[in-house]
């Protein structure tokens, strides 16, 4: 058995960005586990039905999230409660989901994969499809030189896949880089972006990370109190993860449940819609006063955090060159 | 260089503990092991066979008994003196030699100290692999965390609609931070048999009110809390 180690990747972020989170010592990047994790990524062999892959929820072309759809749909068609996240700059994340389940990037594929909702399989099952596949035991034994799969592998295959997708190249990015500079409009929207939004969108990532109650009228139908779920403390009632705004223009619908379809009605609900609650984000305590040119230039400024590099990146795209080229393999 | 291999065997089918005595560099090292046996009425525990209570006579039908044991150590007069060097283990009464951990120790010693279950820090690291790799069933999809202690069957006494119980101990956030600690003081230093005693865990739980734990809460904290309880050398008894 020959041996030869993986091309290691080197992962690379602007200098203003915060050091990550993810120990990358646990789990060092190469290219061959990258393309490994590409290819589950974009493989329906995860699901139960073989229907459903991770990008059926996590497209690219909508900043790795479910475009146009309030809840996604898994297998057989059923509904889920939640907006699938936009996926990006995950190595900077504490923790997953919009509650926070998950603490570890590492471990958050197995939610999906075992909802019955959304892949319908275990970890077990995915294993067991993997170990019979002559594609995946050439992948395998490229990424760790041992053709067997297991639970650990294939999620940390994931993760790697997963990591790589950094968004830092957006307008926002080149214009504090000195690269470009804002328009009026978006000088604006940026000002009025830091004065209201930035406390819990905080720049460079547009996000704290935290968990926060932001005055939605709570879904009767759904019934989702959120990170309560996972703290039992009676103060997380109806709180959910700061998404980052960072490619917001390619990842509506907007919140938890996908409720709103525009950023107008995004801005209308934090200038006119907040509900009263006891738990309600201190950062929106006070009333947002804001005019119909201010919300236009906010929105303005928004756009400027599309970054279609990020979007169009072919190296984040469907594998065609793992799945295509090898027929007979699979 | 001569070695003599000595098999004993119990009168109960599954406790073979197989040790071997040799010559070598390390005159002292002592090949042995830690057997678990979980019991029900005093005799080794045959999952999917009926046992009854003697008092209630409610029947009781084990089919499993997961656990992780970690961080094993050796002391002598309550001083650490050696410990196992894999440190996590998950026994599984369904797996042949799945309540067994062989070890190698050259330290004399007069008791032993585990955890049942994982530690928080492990708990937040990502994907493992060996004994704590996620597809050994022991690890929640919906919510990141270890099951530390798995136990599931049927009883008469289960309020339930099948009769079933299933109990899947885990969790590392306080307030629910199960994991538990047992020290037991061991006569031999070879062959290191501990019981289970799942009629004992069964005993102290009211199956007609909770017949279920499937996620860290107080329920979950009070059976984690009766674990070291059921945890005994098994000369003992």
């Amino acid at each position: 058995m020959a041996f030869y180690a993986s091309n290691a990747y080197e992962f690379i972020f602007p200098k203003y960005f915060p050091t990550p989170i993810y120990d990358f010592k646990r789990n060092p990047l190469s290219e061959d586990k990258i393309n490994l994790g590409r290819a589950l990524f974009y493989d329906p062999i995860l699901s139960n039905n073989n229907v459903i892959s991770c990008a059926s929820c996590h497209s690219p072309f909508s900043a790795f999230t479910h475009i146009d759809h309030a809840l996604s749909h898994g297998i057989h068609d059923s509904i889920g409660t939640r907006n699938s996240p936009a996926l990006m700059n995950l190595a900077w994340q504490k923790n997953f989901m919009w509650d926070g389940a998950i603490n570890n990037l590492d471990m958050q594929a197995l939610a999906p994969i075992s909802h019955p909702a959304e892949m319908g399989s275990t970890i077990n099952e995915v294993v067991e499809k993997l170990n019979a596949s002559e594609l995946y035991k050439k992948l395998f034994f490229k990424a760790f030189q041992d053709s067997v799969a297991t639970g650990e592998r294939t999620l940390k295959a994931i993760s790697q896949f997963m990591l790589t997708l950094v968004s830092s190249n957006s307008k926002y990015d080149k214009v504090l880089l000195k690269k470009d500079t804002f328009n009026a409009m978006e000088s604006n929207g940026y000002r009025l972006f830091q004065n209201n939004c930035a406390a819990c969108h905080k720049e460079p990532l547009f996000t704290n990370y935290d968990f926060a109650n932001n005055g939605l009228k709570v879904n009767d139908k759904l019934k989702d109190n959120g990170r309560v779920r996972v703290t039992f403390k009676p103060g997380d009632s109806f709180k959910f993860k700061v998404p980052t705004l960072r490619n917001i223009e390619y990842s509506y619908p907007y919140m938890h449940d996908g409720r709103f379809k525009r950023l107008s009605e995004v801005l209308n609900h934090y200038a006119s819609g907040i509900q009263s609650y006891k738990n309600l984000a201190p950062e929106l305590k006070n009333k947002i006063n804001l005019s119909q040119e201010e919300k236009v230039d906010i929105i303005a400024f928004l756009l400027t955090l599309s970054d279609p590099e990020f979007v169009f990146n072919k190296q984040f795209q469907y594998p065609r060159e793992i799945f295509f080229y090898a027929p007979q393999e699979r | 260089m001569s070695f003599l291999i000595q098999l004993m065997t119990s009168k109960i089918s599954q406790f073979i503990c197989i040790l071997f005595f040799f010559h070598s560099l390390n005159a002292q090292e002592v090949n042995s092991c830690i057997q678990f046996r979980p019991v029900f009425q005093n005799q080794t525990i045959e999952l999917y066979k009926t046992y009854f209570q003697v008092g209630t006579k409610d029947s009781v039908r084990v089919e499993k008994i997961k656990f992780y044991i970690s961080d094993i150590l050796f002391l002598l007069d309550s001083v650490v003196v050696d410990s196992v060097k894999q440190k996590f283990w998950l026994m599984d009464a369904d797996k042949p030699k799945g309540l067994l951990i062989p070890f190698t120790s050259s330290a004399k010693f007069n008791q032993i100290a585990f955890s049942i279950g994982i530690d928080s820090i492990t708990n937040v690291s990502g994907a493992l692999g060996g004994d704590l790799d996620p597809t050994k069933g022991m690890y929640w999809t919906w919510q990141s965390g270890y099951v530390n202690f798995k136990l599931e069957g049927h009883s008469s006494a289960s309020a339930e609609e099948n009769g079933g119980f299933q109990f899947h101990i885990g969790g590392y956030q306080y307030p629910y931070y199960m994991i538990q600690k047992v020290h037991l003081a061991t006569h031999s230093n070879q062959r290191i048999s501990v019981d289970v005693d799942l009629q004992k865990l069964l005993n102290k739980i009211d199956l007609s009110k909770t017949f279920q734990a499937m996620s860290p809460s107080q329920k979950a904290l009070e059976i984690a809390k009766k674990l070291p309880s059921i945890f005994a050398i098994s000369d003992e008894r």
